[in-house]
C-alpha cells in the first residue's frame, strides 16, 4: 500500500493567497473602481490564461449583469499579472492541474437548456419553495421556486439587491481567494446574493442545485484536447445580527456520462453578531468534471457557521475554504466526507484563523481512497493567534485507503500562538480497523460484508449530518455505485505518456506530451469517435514508480467472433462469480452492464451516433432502476419509521389504557367509600332521628302529665270552693280562715 | 456441546502465552462460570474461543457440535450458534443498530438455509426481543453502540445474542458497569432465553451475577489453568478469603 503522508503542526509559514503565491508575487490589493468602467483587457501573461481566459472575459462582461462590472474591473490586474499554479507551488504540490490546462475553455451559455424531469428528481421536499437553479453558474428565476421565504429575505441576483450587500462582493475573495477566485470575479456573468435582515429566521432550507452542461463540440484548435464548459457561480451570503439560515448547495452535471465542464464556484460569507448559518456542500458531478471552488466565511462575534461537505464526482475537484474571525465567541464546524474513486484527485484546502478570543473550531475530515487512481488531498491550517485566548479547537482526519496504491497526501496543522487555549488534532491513514471487522464477523457477517458496510458508514458519520434523507441517499447510492465500480475489461494496454524520475510527484508539464493526444495522421472521423468513446468510457490514468499511464479504450472495431467470445465469457463469469439468475443480483447487474458498455463501444466503432443513442437509452434505464430503487429505499424507511411510530403509539396507548383503568378503578373505590359513609350517616342520622322522636314523645308525655296534674290541682282548687260554700254553710267559720 | 482439551493460546503481536492447557466440558442446558484473578486468562479463552485474530492457538483441541472448532472462521462459527458477548463493545459510527442486526440475524439465517427476513418482517422478529430486555424501540434507529452507556452497551449485546438465537453464548463480564437494576434486567433476559438446548459460560467477578443466573459448575481459572472446579460452594469460599483462601484450601 503506497501513501505519502505528512504532518506538520506548526509549519510557521505565512499564508499567501494561493495564486498570488503560486505566481511568487505579492498580493495584489486591488480597490474597488468608484465607477464601473468598462473591462479593459489586457493580455495575461500566463499562456494557457492569455489563449483560454482572456478571449471570455469580453463575452462574460458584455453578457453579465451590470452590477458584476466592479468585481470584473478589480480582478484585472491580478488576471493580467497571475501565473496558474503547477505541482511545484506548495498549495498545488499533490494537485496537478494539467488535466484542465492541457484543455481550452468555452464560456458556459447561461441559458442552456436543462432536462425538467432531472430537476424534478433532484427537488428535495424539505425545501419546496425555497429551491434555486443554477444553470452554468447563473441564477434562473424561472427554474427555481422562491414561495416559501418571508418577507424582508432578499434571494436573488445582483441587479435589485439591497446595496449593503453588494457593496461586499469581492472583498473576501480578492483578499483571499486563490487563483480560481480570480478567475472566477473576471468570468463571473451574475451573482446570487443572499440577504437576510437583522433577526429574520428561514425555517427551511435553501436548496442551490448548481447544473453544468458539457461543452458541445471538441475543438480542433487545441491539438485535440476537450473544450471545457467554464462557469463561475458566484454566491454572497450576508446574514445580519441574530438572523438564521441552512444552505444546501448541491453541484451535478446535467448529463451524468459527459462531464466537460469546469466549474469555479465561489461562495463569499459574512455573518453578522449571533447569526448561523448551516452549510450544506455536495458535489456529484459527472466523470470528467474538473471543479474548484472557494469558501470564504467571515465570522462577527458569536456567530457561527457549520459546513457539512461531501464530494464524490467529479474527475477533479479541490475546496478552498478560508475562515476568518471578526469577533469572539465564534462556533465554527466544518465537516468533511471526500471520496477519491478510479481516476479522481479530491483535493481539500481550508483555513481557519482564530484572532479573537473563546472561538470554538471543529473539524472532521474523512476521506476514502477506493482506487488505485484515486487520491486525496488535504491540508487543514488552524491558526490560533496571539489574541484567541480560551479557544477551543480541535481537528481530526481519518483517512481509509482501501486498494494497494491508493493514495492521499493529508497535512492537518495546528498553528498555536496563543498560551491559554485547549487544541486536539489527530490524523489516521489506514486500511479498515481489525477490530470493528472482527465485531461484525463475530455476529455472522462475512469478512466482504463487513466491509461494505465499514466503507459506507465510515461516510455515513459525515453525510447523515445532511439530514435530507432524499440528499442523503443519492450521496450514499453513489458512494456504492463508486465502490461497486469495477473495471471492465476493455481497455487498451496502457500507455506511458510521461516518465518523471523525481519520486512520488506528477510528471512535470516539461514532457508537454499530456492528455488525450491522437496521432496527427489519424482521421478526423477516427477521432471523433474516439472522443465519444473516451467521454462514455474515460480513459484511466495511474502514476507507476513515478510515470504517468494512460489507458484508453480500444477502438479497434469488434468482429462476430468477438462478440461470441463476449458472450461466452460473459457466460462463463456469470457462472464463476455465481451469479443468481433470477431477482437481484449485483454480481449479474454489474457484468450485464460491463457487457452493455462493451456492446456500446463496438457500436460506436461502427455507427457514432447509434452508440450516442445507445449511451442515451443506457442512462435513461439507469436512472429510471435508480429512481426506483430510491422509491423503494424511502418507502421501506418509511414503513420502518411509520412501524416505529405504532410500536411508540401502542405504547403510549397501552400505558394511557393502563392509567385510564387505574383511574376508573380509583373512582369505584372512591364510589365505594362515598356509598359506605353515606350508609353510616343515614344510619346514625336515623338513629338520631329515632331518639330524638323518643325524646320527642317523652317530652310531650311529661308535658300532657304535667298539665293533667296541673289541671288536676286547679280542679281541686275549684272544687273545694265549691264544696266550701256547701261546706260554710255547714259548718260555719272554717271557710272564713281558709279564705284569710 | 463444547469440549476444549488442554487449550494453549499465545498473543500474535507480543508472543506471550496466555492460555497454558485449559480444558473445560460444557453439555446442553448446562450453565458454567468461569471466575478468576485479573489476567488469569478468562477473557483470552472466550476471545480464542470465538477466533479473535489477537491470539494464536499454540496447542490443544476445541471440538464443537462436533466439528473442529478451529477450522471454522469466525463468521462460520457464528453461524453455527456460537456467540461471544463483548467485555467492551467497540462503537461503529455511521452503522444503525437495526441494520447491524439484520445483517448478522439474515447471515446467520442465510447459513442455516432459512429466508432472509425483509426489513419489516425483520422488524416484528425484533420488537419481542427489545420487550424482553425492556428497551426503547428509538435504541434501534441509532448508530451501533455509539455513545451507548455502559448498560446500554451490554443490553444491546444480549439483544443481539436474543436476535442470533445463538446455542452456546459465551458472556464476557456482563455484569460489569452495570447498576443494580440493570443487572436483574440483563440477568432475567439471559434466563428467559434459556432453554435446556441452549448452554452459557460465563466470566464473572461477583457473585451477584452468579444469584441471578445459577450456574451448574464454577471454574476457577488461574494463570492459563483452570485449577478448581466445583459449585456455588467455592464461591462463597472466594467471597469470604478471596483467591488466597482458596489455594490453601486446595
Amino acid at each position: 500500500m503506497s501513501q505519502s503522508f505528512s504532518r506538520s503542526l506548526s509549519s510557521g509559514r505565512q499564508c499567501r493567497p494561493a495564486g498570488f503565491a503560486a505566481a511568487g508575487r505579492r498580493p495584489v490589493v486591488v480597490c474597488h473602481a468608484s465607477t464601473a468602467s468598462p473591462v479593459a483587457v489586457a493580455a495575461a501573461e500566463d499562456k494557457w490564461l492569455a489563449r483560454n481566459v482572456v478571449p471570455l472575459v469580453q463575452s462574460a462582461a458584455s453578457a453579465g449583469a451590470a452590477g458584476l462590472a466592479e468585481l470584473r474591473a478589480s480582478c484585472q490586474p491580478a488576471l493580467s499579472t497571475m501565473r496558474m499554479p503547477s505541482t511545484r507551488n506548495e498549495e498545488y504540490r499533490f494537485t496537478d492541474l494539467t488535466p484542465v490546462l492541457s484543455n481550452s475553455l468555452a464560456l458556459a451559455p447561461a441559458d442552456a437548456a436543462v432536462d425538467a424531469g432531472m430537476l424534478e428528481q433532484l427537488a428535495l421536499p424539505e425545501a419546496a419553495g425555497s429551491r434555486i437553479v443554477l444553470v452554468n453558474g447563473v441564477f434562473r428565476q424561472e427554474l427555481s421556486d422562491l414561495s416559501a421565504l418571508p418577507a424582508g429575505c432578499y434571494v436573488g441576483g445582483s441587479a435589485g439587491a439591497p446595496a449593503e450587500a453588494l457593496q461586499q462582493l469581492g472583498v473576501q475573495s480578492n483578499a483571499r481567494g486563490g487563483p480560481f477566485a480570480v478567475l472566477n470575479g473576471s468570468l463571473a456573468q451574475d451573482a446570487l446574493i443572499i440577504a437576510l435582515p437583522a433577526g429574520a429566521a428561514v425555517s427551511q432550507p435553501l436548496h442551490l442545485l448548481h447544473v453544468s452542461t458539457a461543452a458541445a463540440e471538441t475543438s480542433s484548435s487545441n491539438g485535440g484536447g476537450r473544450t471545457l464548459n467554464a462557469s463561475a457561480a458566484r454566491l454572497l451570503i450576508s446574514l445580519a445580527g441574530n438572523s438564521e439560515l441552512e444552505v444546501v448547495e448541491e453541484f451535478v452535471s446535467a448529463s451524468a456520462a459527459e462531464g466537460a465542464h469546469l466549474a469555479m464556484p465561489v461562495a463569499e460569507v459574512m455573518l453578522g453578531e449571533g447569526s448561523a448559518l448551516r452549510h450544506g456542500y455536495v458535489n456529484r458531478e459527472a466523470q470528467g468534471a474538473a471543479h474548484f471552488k472557494a469558501t470564504l466565511v467571515t465570522q462577527a462575534e458569536g456567530s457561527s457557521y457549520e459546513l457539512v461537505e461531501a464530494r464524490l464526482g467529479g474527475s477533479l475537484s479541490r475546496h478552498d475554504v478560508g475562515i476568518s474571525q471578526a469577533g469572539p465567541d465564534t462556533v465554527t464546524s466544518m465537516r468533511h466526507f471526500l471520496l477519491a474513486g478510479a481516476g479522481q484527485l479530491q483535493d481539500l484546502h481550508t483555513k481557519l484563523a482564530l484572532d479573537h478570543p473563546r472561538g470554538q473550531a471543529n473539524q472532521l475530515h474523512k476521506c476514502i481512497a477506493s482506487a488505485a487512481t484515486g487520491r486525496g488531498v488535504f491540508d487543514g491550517n488552524v491558526k490560533v493567534n496571539k489574541l484567541a485566548q480560551k479557544t477551543d479547537a480541535g481537528q481530526l482526519s481519518r483517512n481509509l485507503l482501501l486498494v494497494p496504491k491508493a493514495t492521499v497526501n493529508v497535512k492537518p496543522n495546528l498553528q498555536i500562538i496563543a498560551d491559554d487555549v485547549k487544541c486536539t488534532h489527530g490524523c489516521a491513514v489506514s486500511d479498515l480497523s481489525e477490530e470493528e471487522l472482527f465485531y461484525f464477523r463475530a455476529r455472522g457477517v462475512s469478512y466482504d460484508q463487513a466491509r461494505q458496510a465499514l466503507v459506507y458508514s465510515f461516510g455515513a458519520e459525515v453525510v447523515q449530518d445532511l439530514k435530507y434523507e432524499k440528499l442523503v441517499g443519492r450521496i450514499q447510492q453513489d458512494v456504492r455505485d463508486c465502490l461497486n465500480r469495477a473495471v471492465a475489461d476493455i481497455y487498451d494496454n496502457p500507455s506511458l505518456v510521461s516518465s518523471s524520475k523525481d519520486k512520488g510527484r506528477l510528471p512535470k508539464d516539461k514532457t508537454g506530451k499530456k492528455g488525450p493526444l491522437p496521432p496527427v495522421e489519424q482521421k478526423s472521423g477516427v477521432a471523433q469517435t474516439e472522443d465519444i468513446l473516451n467521454s462514455i468510457l474515460p480513459p484511466r490514468e495511474w502514476t507507476e514508480d513515478g510515470q504517468l499511464w494512460v489507458q484508453y479504450v480500444s477502438s479497434t472495431p469488434a468482429t462476430r467472433l468477438d462478440v461470441i467470445n463476449l458472450q461466452e465469457k460473459l457466460d462463463q463469469q456469470l457462472q464463476q462469480r455465481q451469479a443468481r439468475e433470477t431477482g437481484i443480483c449485483p454480481v449479474r447487474e454489474e457484468l450485464y452492464s460491463q457487457c452493455m458498455d462493451e456492446l456500446i463501444r463496438q457500436v460506436t466503432i461502427n455507427c457514432a451516433e447509434r452508440g450516442l443513442l445507445l449511451l442515451r437509452v443506457r442512462d435513461e434505464m439507469r436512472m429510471s432502476i435508480a429512481a426506483y430503487q430510491t422509491l423503494y429505499e424511502s418507502s421501506v424507511a418509511f414503513g420502518m419509521r411509520k412501524a416505529l411510530m405504532t410500536e411508540q403509539g401502542k405504547g403510549e396507548m397501552e400505558s394511557h389504557i393502563g392509567q385510564m383503568e387505574g383511574s376508573v378503578k380509583d373512582l369505584e373505590r372512591q364510589v365505594q367509600e362515598w356509598k359506605l359513609k353515606c350508609e353510616a350517616i343515614e344510619k346514625r342520622e336515623a338513629e338520631r332521628r329515632e331518639s330524638e322522636a323518643k325524646k320527642h314523645k317523652e317530652e310531650v308525655a311529661y308535658l300532657e302529665n304535667y298539665a293533667r296534674q296541673l289541671k288536676g290541682q286547679l280542679e281541686t282548687f275549684v272544687t273545694p270552693a265549691k264544696k266550701g260554700a256547701g261546706a260554710a254553710a255547714a259548718a260555719g267559720g272554717q271557710p272564713v280562715l281558709q279564705a284569710a | 456441546m463444547l469440549e476444549v482439551t488442554d487449550l494453549q493460546a499465545k498473543i500474535v503481536e507480543t508472543g506471550q502465552q496466555i492460555l497454558n492447557g485449559v480444558s473445560i466440558t460444557v453439555r446442553e442446558g448446562e450453565v458454567h462460570a468461569i471466575m478468576g484473578k485479573n489476567g488469569s486468562g478468562k477473557s483470552t479463552l472466550s476471545k480464542v474461543l470465538v477466533g479473535h485474530p489477537d491470539y494464536e492457538v499454540t496447542g490443544g483441541t476445541a471440538t464443537y457440535k462436533g466439528k473442529n472448532l478451529f477450522d471454522l472462521e469466525p463468521e462460520e462459527r457464528s453461524h453455527e450458534g456460537l456467540f461471544l458477548s463483548f467485555q467492551s463493545p467497540i462503537e461503529i459510527p455511521g452503522v444503525s443498530n437495526v441494520d447491524f442486526l439484520r445483517m448478522a440475524c439474515n447471515a446467520r439465517r442465510k447459513a442455516l438455509g432459512q429466508t432472509e427476513f425483509d426489513p419489516l418482517e425483520f422488524y416484528a422478529h425484533v420488537i419481542p426481543k427489545l420487550e424482553l430486555l425492556k428497551m426503547d424501540p428509538t435504541f434501534l434507529n441509532r448508530n451501533v453502540n455509539q455513545g451507548f452507556s455502559g448498560g446500554e452497551k451490554k443490553r444491546n449485546e444480549i439483544l443481539q445474542l436474543a436476535v442470533l438465537d445463538a446455542d452456546m453464548a459465551i458472556l464476557d463480564e456482563i455484569d460489569s458497569g452495570l447498576d443494580i437494576d440493570a443487572l436483574r434486567d440483563v440477568a432475567a433476559a439471559v434466563n428467559g432465553l434459556n432453554t435446556p438446548e441452549r448452554s452459557v459460560l460465563m466470566v464473572t467477578h461477583y457473585r451477584r451475577l452468579l444469584d441471578y443466573i445459577k450456574p451448574d459448575y464454577v471454574h476457577v481459572m488461574e494463570a492459563g489453568r483452570i485449577t478448581t472446579t466445583g459449585g456455588m460452594e467455592i464461591v462463597d469460599t472466594l467471597e469470604e478469603g478471596g483467591y488466597a483462601m482458596l489455594k490453601t484450601a486446595a
